[in-house]
């Protein structure tokens, strides 16, 4: 007994020390990758009320910048809506039971953009019928894909994610490829697989593809600011300037496609 | 017990508050600077009493780093870093102890032992724990030359923090 006590005073700190790693360690390997989801799913909900909370207290201090983007984007809804009606002429109003897009708004109450796989979460969940795979955009921008949701809040692999790809094109001539990103720059993506034999000029707009069923069409993204061709490969690597500034949004819009399951099915299907 | 307990609970949660409340906030600039952080807690680590058992210490470390990591979103990542510097801490006190050696019973402030030692003590502990910080976070990524940057902008930037605070909490001296 004397002995293991004078055992536990002598190596008891190394003990602690190696266990309490290894427990560490596991904790690394075992949740940073795939299946960070499941640690995240049992404490999410503690740590979301809590930034909630103080998500509300910095949106107070940044009400008037909210306030004037809200502005911005309005009169670009506006400009958008007139011009169209300009051209096509009055029509009946869109009777919302032939939309296909049906947008939820949101607040970030938590957000990064310095990490090699960044996430986000908003205070919309399945509550407002939020569930996986929906797509999530910015007045500017996309901000990425829901991955997983609880009772009020849902969770978004951020397009600055290594794990993220989505669909964009080339708006002057439609050619399209997968955004993705390279863990470096927050302001830049990369738009991969457009083919070589396309025309390319620096200052395109980059959008949305609508080639998912995630996004619609046309939500412009950012703009081409570089390219070349790898060696060996077939098609440009682009760099895209984004349009957003990630780490000054606090407002997204939730993307419900009211055909998604249906156009997944079929997809499961094939 | 309890109340020598008390002022490091305390201290404890108003560091971690701060941290993930406010700090985890900071980003010093564009491009390469957006790398840099302020990382406060591992003072709590610090300032622990010497008299403590080794086993205890690891283990208020432990549980710190494991708090911070909830918010983080880095299960394990702050934890076994903070592990890791407690572990190491004896280690780092032996090596700019003072002339006349320790005494239980004092505590680990700039008070006791002066500016140099306690700039010194700052100094070396967050350099460790940061390094091991961005070493357990590459896991998953990045690279050596970004370890170093990082580490060495997360340093300035806590180093600075933590004596700042110290001069503005303990003006003593």
């Amino acid at each position: 007994m004397i002995n293991l006590l004078y055992f536990l005073t002598r190596y008891g700190g190394l003990l602690t020390f190696l266990v309490l790693e290894i427990v560490s360690i596991y904790l690394i390997v075992r949740f940073n990758h795939t299946q960070r989801d499941i640690y995240l799913n049992s404490s999410r909900f503690y740590a979301a009320v809590f930034y909630d909370k103080t998500a509300r207290v910095r949106e107070y201090a940044t009400l008037s910048f909210t306030a004037d983007s809200l502005g911005k984007e309005n009169a670009q809804l506006y400009n958008r809506l007139y011009n169209q009606l300009a051209q096509s002429g009055p029509e009946t109003p869109l009777d919302s039971a032939f939309a296909t897009f049906d947008f939820v708004p949101a607040r970030i109450i938590k957000n990064s953009i310095n990490l090699p796989n960044n996430s986000i979460t908003l205070d919309k969940g399945e509550r407002d019928s939020i569930s996986p795979g929906m797509g999530v955009m910015l007045p500017n921008g996309v901000l990425g894909i829901v991955r997983s949701t609880s009772i009020h809040f849902c969770r978004v692999i951020s397009v600055l994610n290594s794990q993220s790809h989505i669909s964009a094109a080339i708006l002057r001539n439609s050619s399209f490829g997968t955004l993705t990103w390279d863990g470096k720059d927050p302001g830049i993506l990369t738009l991969e697989e457009i083919p070589k034999h396309i025309v390319l000029q620096k200052g395109d707009t980059v959008a949305t593809s609508g080639h998912s069923a995630i996004f619609p069409a046309g939500i412009p993204i950012g703009i081409v600011r570089s390219y070349y061709v790898p060696s060996g490969s077939n098609s440009f690597k682009v760099e895209v300037a984004l349009f957003a500034d990630l780490s000054r949004i606090n407002r997204a819009y939730i993307i419900r496609n009211r055909f998604w399951e249906e156009i997944h099915s079929l997809e499961v299907v094939e | 017990m309890y109340s020598e307990l008390r002022p490091h609970i305390i201290r404890l949660l108003l560091l971690v508050l701060l941290q993930v409340l406010v700090l985890r906030q900071i980003i010093p600039g564009d491009g390469w600077l957006r790398h840099g952080e302020v990382i406060l807690y591992p003072l709590f680590i610090m300032m622990l009493p010497l008299r403590w058992h080794a086993a205890f210490i690891i283990m208020g470390a432990f549980f710190c780093g494991l708090i911070t990591d909830l918010f983080y979103d880095t299960p394990g990542v702050h934890a076994a870093a903070s592990t890791l510097t407690a572990f190491l801490r004896p280690l780092i006190l032996q090596i700019i102890s003072p002339r006349s050696g320790y005494d239980p019973k004092q505590q680990l402030t700039r008070s006791t032992f002066g500016p140099r030692w306690f700039a010194f003590y700052a100094g070396t502990f967050l350099l460790v724990h940061i390094l091991s910080l961005q070493i357990f976070n590459v896991f998953t990524f990045y690279y050596f030359t970004e370890i170093l940057w990082r580490t060495l902008l997360t340093w300035i930037m806590s180093f600075g923090v933590i004596m700042l605070q110290d001069l503005i909490f303990n003006p003593k001296r």
